[in-house]
């Protein structure tokens, strides 16, 4: 097992295109070791392509990407992701799942299988164990795929839009479970998000995102005190934090905004002559 | 269980036929109305009379059974075969197209040239090739499920979403895991697709070769009732084309079933 709370994730100058297209410019932030860090920014601007370099699935074309000081190589057990849509494997129950990662590390399945269940009650999945994906609510599958994540003990925990597609009940109990598991650990957390109230209630720092090609525009601090309750969504503080991010935001889709108006002015105008 | 059907959707109220025994009643009034117009087509006025259903059944029970089982064991063996040769070579070679883009480069395009073929055009030149009767029934059949093997496995392997394969190695997966354990599972449910269609296609391969070469099978029998006038004999070589067919895709079904048990669990 790893010593956690000593990974920091450091981009410095990160730049990164897909077929010409730039997805990122020099984008430069780091998120402290043991910290909740949120992503936030206009749809489709990069917060995945961030997630996935990262996550050691891509490379960066310049600039460098270091996790706790090391250069990302590629995938590995001690950055793990929960994507979008859920991706535990449909062929294995929820318990063969969540051992997946041990048994990859030489773990015997008895051994495996009886952390996995401990982990699983933990997680409100006692009894689901030998059930597939497919049997289980959109909010079990999150809290599976969880489980599949944390028993290897990452250092890193990367969320990729993890709790969209759910309904607004299963969003604001995964969020109250999100934190009930991350508040006190030291994992570092990467959260990408387009829900500006999730970024701010879940994390200690928001760094917000420009339109494509992302820059890093700014980070605003989230002050709010630790445990996180729900009243402090109606808090004046958090109002403030709010306004801070969404006025970014809203220039930043003005700017975006403006640029598609005049190429729109100059394709007409091109057109009636 | 029937289908429902869309009215079965949209109504709310229950129809006589909508209940288990009306159900029923239905069914049996569709294959009572099908002998009745076969019935009626066989009083047409003509040269040659096309047989009725009783003169059918009358043949069939007059066939020397053994003979009647061998024609059937033979053709079921002949599709068997091409079919599980098709899918030995099939679903590797497959995989390594839908995997590599070496192989894709290399192999795909001599497969796409050969598939607009249609197999029954090959009869010819299986025969000419052939010296024996077998061997040209058996590269029919292999033939004719060897495409739909080869083109599904392709698909099921393109189809994987990269975010299994991505978590998988995030989860420390060797190549060993990650092929057996993630893209095997992944690409099972396309693979089943391919062998159902094949094992359709294996066996109207075998019936137009048998029919060529007439020597035993269900194909033969049926095309040598013609021959010998014996045209009641026709309906029973077709009937019992249509259940073997039948048998072997539900076959096939039930071992989909059996191995893919996370889809109806």
């Amino acid at each position: 097992m790893s010593v956690t709370g000593t990974s920091d994730v450091v981009l410095d100058r990160v730049s990164k295109s897909y077929a010409t297209v730039p997805v990122l410019d020099q984008c430069t932030f780091d998120v402290p070791a043991g910290s909740f860090t949120a992503l936030v920014g206009p749809s489709g601007c990069g917060k995945s392509t961030i997630i996935n370099l990262i996550a050691g699935y891509d490379w960066p074309d310049a600039g460098r990407l270091t996790v706790s000081g090391r250069p990302v190589s590629g995938p590995g057990w001690d950055r793990l992701v929960v994507f979008q849509e859920t991706a535990l494997f449909p062929w294995m129950t929820t318990i063969d799942n969540v051992i997946f990662g041990l048994q990859n590390r030489g773990f015997v399945r008895r051994d495996a299988e009886g952390q996995a269940r401990e982990l699983l009650a933990k997680f409100g999945l006692a009894g689901f164990e030998r059930k597939y994906p497919s049997q289980l609510s959109g909010g079990m599958q999150r809290r599976a795929e969880l489980a599949r994540a944390m028993i290897n003990s990452p250092e890193v925990m990367l969320f990729d839009e993890a709790f969209r597609g759910l309904d607004t009940m299963t969003r604001g109990l995964m969020q109250e479970y999100l934190l009930g598991v991350f508040e006190g650990s030291s994992i570092t957390t990467v959260f990408v998000t387009t829900e500006i109230e999730e970024a701010i209630y879940l994390a200690d720092r928001v760094v917000v995102l420009s339109g494509r090609p992302a820059i890093m525009k700014e980070i605003v601090t989230v002050d709010l005190p630790r445990p996180r309750k729900l009243e402090m969504l109606s808090s004046p503080q958090f109002g403030a934090i709010h306004e801070r991010i969404l006025a970014s935001l809203i220039a930043e889709a003005e700017k975006d905004f403006s640029e598609n108006v005049v190429l729109t002015e100059m394709l007409s105008a091109s057109r009636g002559l | 269980m029937q289908p429902r059907g869309l009215e079965g959707k949209l109504r709310r109220s229950v129809r006589w036929w909508n209940t288990p025994a009306g159900s029923v009643v239905l069914q049996i009034s569709s294959v009572v109305i099908f002998l009745i117009v076969w019935e009626l087509f066989g009083k047409v006025p003509r040269a040659i009379p096309i047989p009725t259903p009783d003169q059918s059944v009358r043949a069939a029970v007059s066939l020397d059974p053994l003979s009647f089982l061998y024609d059937c064991v033979l053709s079921f063996y002949r599709v068997g075969l091409g079919f599980l040769i098709a899918a030995i070579i099939g679903i590797p070679l497959g995989a390594i197209i839908g995997y590599s883009r070496l192989a894709r480069g290399l192999l795909f395009p001599a497969v796409e040239v050969l598939r607009p073929v249609p197999p029954i055009a090959w009869i010819p030149l299986a025969l000419l090739f052939f010296p024996g009767i077998e061997g040209m029934i058996l590269f029919l059949t292999f033939y004719g499920a060897f495409f739909p093997i080869v083109y599904n496995t392709i698909a099921g392997i393109s189809a994987i979403p990269t975010m299994y394969i991505r978590a998988a190695r995030s989860l420390g997966a060797s190549s060993w895991t990650l092929f057996w354990r993630i893209m095997v599972p992944a690409m099972l449910p396309s693979i089943f697709t391919g062998l159902h269609i094949a094992i359709g296609i294996a066996w109207l391969m075998v019936v137009a070769g048998e029919m060529v070469a007439t020597t035993g099978g269900v194909g033969a029998l049926t095309w040598e009732a013609y021959q010998t006038t014996h045209y009641p004999l026709i309906f029973v070589g077709m009937a019992a084309i249509g259940v073997l067919g039948f048998f072997s895709s539900q076959l096939i079904r039930f071992i989909a079933r059996l191995v893919i048990r996370w889809d109806n669990a």
